[in-house]
């Protein structure tokens, strides 16, 4: 879906006859429009992708991993002035070879990056398409920090890391940058450099941004940015004002994602956005507590009528989720009731807490998925979810501890009665095969009459034929209730991938917590 | 859905080898090409395609017809469903089955995505390739893609110069 809403950067329809693909430049022959293009034809032999026209081998390789793309002048002559006016995809990880990879070696990939970027700024023609840097990584930061006390430099140090952003930024082959992810300071810096003022300029064009490890402008600047393009915004380590924030959100009336991952100098965001469908918030925070700067504590979700999805991750501190108007939520998670970590989140006048909802006057009927991390799987506070969200279609749960044990033939017998489920899909991570996890499973195998599919991730060490046969017997599989419920036992892991999610790219933006065992 | 089929309206594509395609036009307008043609109302009978031949459109076709939307996908209809990205998935692993087709299939494909304006296509088709060139050796390119080195030593080695960076 998300493939055909971008629009397509205007490419000119040619109708020019294609030129045979066979170099020197000089001898190209000229073909009529129709003249080779014969499928039926064998592949091997025939150069037919140089038949086709330089807008769209430029196309292709711009897509190309920098070194690969710069390569690609070798392979014939044909091929030679492609690269320097194809869109410039310039990501610095490109820079590094298998050997420095297997290291992890970044100082010495990024040792090298300087000067074959200066090489490639000067020469290429552009336009820009895409830019992937670390300010913090470049040898003027880097070289700092070895030879000086790393704290005493460290204001020097993100401010060399934004001057130095700032001279790429401002090179004409980058004009028209459609993707900027771009991080300034390291994470763990005190104090964080500012974006580059340069940065600003390819709001325009801008499609997909990624800020980070920088602080974001101050209201008066933030207020003036306006950015019609730009679809997923990312914001990593960054600090900024309330307003600052709102004002940027504001500035992005085509805003579809937006991730938050790690923010401070404020305390509470209200999203009021058309068009927005997904947010990502989380914050990996250390030491939240002993922190000076102010804590994101609290989203509210004001009015956003488009919005689909709401992923609140980990939040050191826990994180209030206050959702006003988001009439198409479908899906939501993870709720979390670890402690300190624990989530809260209110829907009108119910708040639920962690997983324990306080009065359940009102139901959401929009939510389908439902994805919970829970320190001790309670199937009764399960089960007030489902109550709350009575359309639930897809309940994930990952649990720790063995915990209570989820008895409940007598305790709901009344509730069964009345109690629809409609759940189609249960996945249940880290299953071990205690009995809290046994009988909060059986409950479904027993109860949920339009069950399609049960999905148990067990440790991989102890998946074997005797556990499972042992498992089968004991969630007595062979009364369930649905007639075409699929049960199935992997030692996959598809919340983990979630869990871990550092950026945005790495998010199925379709089904964050799509399995793909 | 009853509204959509009464409102169903068909398009006549022609190819140059003179094979005619009916297609609906929500079909039809998964290419932007077509799209423009439509809404400036210069499609009143049969739209000819030109460069593209039948066996080619046919297949563009079959793209087209599997990636158009499948409701109206307006309001309140496209939140009432788990499926979008169930189907998300469905498609993935169509695209996949659906681009194994040689290398001479595979451009005259680009080819064709890029004139029709098609960029799910485009993008599917141009991954393909690119997935094929990087990673491997220049010699390994150069005969995934038919093409020959007609450089002179002395010119190899003068652009293995200019990008150093590039050939480390």
């Amino acid at each position: 879906m998300e493939r055909r809403r971008k629009p397509l950067p205007r490419r000119p329809t040619y109708c020019a006859p294609f030129r045979s693909g066979r170099p020197p430049a000089k001898k190209r022959k000229r073909l009529g429009s129709e003249g080779e293009i014969e499928p039926s034809a064998g592949a091997a032999g025939v150069d037919r992708i140089s038949a086709l026209p330089d807008e769209l081998l430029g196309e292709i390789i711009s897509l190309l991993p920098i070194k690969d793309g710069a390569r690609t002048q070798i392979l014939a002559s044909r091929w030679r002035h492609l690269w320097l006016s194809a869109p410039l995809n310039l990501d610095c990880r490109g820079f590094a070879t298998a050997a420095d990879l297997a290291v992890v070696r970044y100082r010495r990939v990024y040792n090298n990056v300087p000067s074959a970027v200066a090489h490639i700024l000067d020469r290429h023609q552009g336009p820009g398409r895409r830019l992937r840097v670390k300010g913090y990584r470049l040898p003027v930061a880097a070289a700092a920090a070895a030879a000086l006390n790393w704290w005493i430099v460290a204001p020097a140090l993100a401010a060399a890391a934004a001057a130095a952003l700032d001279c790429w930024l401002v090179a004409p082959a980058l004009d028209g940058l459609q993707v900027l992810e771009c991080w300034v300071s390291s994470k763990h810096s005190k104090p964080l450099g500012p974006l580059p003022a340069s940065a600003y300029r390819f709001s325009p064009t801008l499609r997909v941004a990624t800020f980070g490890g920088c602080r974001l402008p101050d209201d008066d600047i933030a207020q003036g940015l306006h950015f019609p393009n730009l679809k997923h915004l990312s914001l990593e380590s960054v600090s900024t004002s309330e307003h600052s924030l709102h004002s940027l959100i504001a500035g992005c009336p085509a805003l579809e994602c937006l991730m938050i991952h790690t923010i401070f100098g404020f305390r509470r965001l209200r999203i009021n956005s058309l068009t927005l469908t997904f947010i990502c918030v989380q914050d990996q925070l250390q030491n939240c507590k002993g922190f000076s700067q102010l804590q994101f504590e609290e989203l509210v979700i004001q009015n956003a009528p488009c919005l689909e999805k709401l992923i609140p991750l980990y939040f050191e501190c826990g994180l209030q989720v206050s959702v006003i108007s988001a009439p198409r939520l479908h899906t939501l998670g993870f709720l979390t009731d670890w402690g300190d970590h624990s989530t809260k989140l209110v829907f009108g006048s119910t708040v639920i807490q962690g997983l324990r909802a306080d009065s359940l006057t009102t139901a959401v009927r929009t939510v389908k998925i439902l994805a919970v991390n829970v320190h001790t799987l309670s199937l009764d506070n399960v089960l007030d979810m489902i109550r709350f969200f009575p359309c639930l279609e897809k309940l994930l749960v990952k649990s720790w501890s063995l915990g209570e044990n989820n008895l409940w033939h007598c305790k709901h017998r009344d509730l069964l009665t009345c109690l629809d489920i409609r759940l189609r899909t249960v996945v249940l991570e880290t299953y071990l095969g205690s009995w809290s996890q046994v009988n909060f499973a059986k409950f479904f195998v027993l109860n949920a009459r339009l069950l399609e599919s049960m999905t148990f991730h067990v440790e991989a060490s102890l998946y074997d034929e005797e556990f499972l046969a042992e498992q089968r017997g004991k969630l007595r599989l062979g009364n369930k209730a649905s007639r075409d419920a699929q049960f199935h036992f992997t030692t996959g892991t598809s919340l983990e991938a979630v869990w871990e999610t550092k950026h945005l790219s790495d998010l199925n933006l379709d089904d964050p917590f799509l399995c793909r065992c | 859905m009853a509204t959509r089929e009464a409102g169903k309206k068909m398009i006549m594509l022609k190819s140059p080898d003179g094979m005619e395609f009916e297609v609906e036009e929500a079909v039809a307008m998964e290419s932007q090409t077509i799209r423009k043609m439509i809404e400036d109302d210069c499609a009143d009978t049969a739209i000819l395609i030109p460069n593209i031949n039948s066996k080619i459109l046919s297949r563009v076709i079959e793209y087209c017809n599997k990636h158009v939307p499948t409701t109206g996908a307006t309001g309140a209809a496209a939140s009432d469903t788990v499926a979008p990205a169930a189907l998300a998935e469905d498609l993935k692993i169509w695209d996949a089955e659906f681009i194994k087709v040689n290398r001479a299939t595979r451009f005259d494909l680009i080819q064709a995505a890029s004139y029709l304006n098609i960029k799910g296509l485009l993008d599917l088709t141009s991954q393909t390739t690119i997935d094929t060139i990087s990673d491997n050796s220049l010699e390994e390119i150069r005969s995934f893609l038919s093409t020959k080195n007609d450089y002179l030593p002395e010119e190899e080695q003068t652009i293995r110069r200019e990008n150093q960076w590039a050939f480390q």
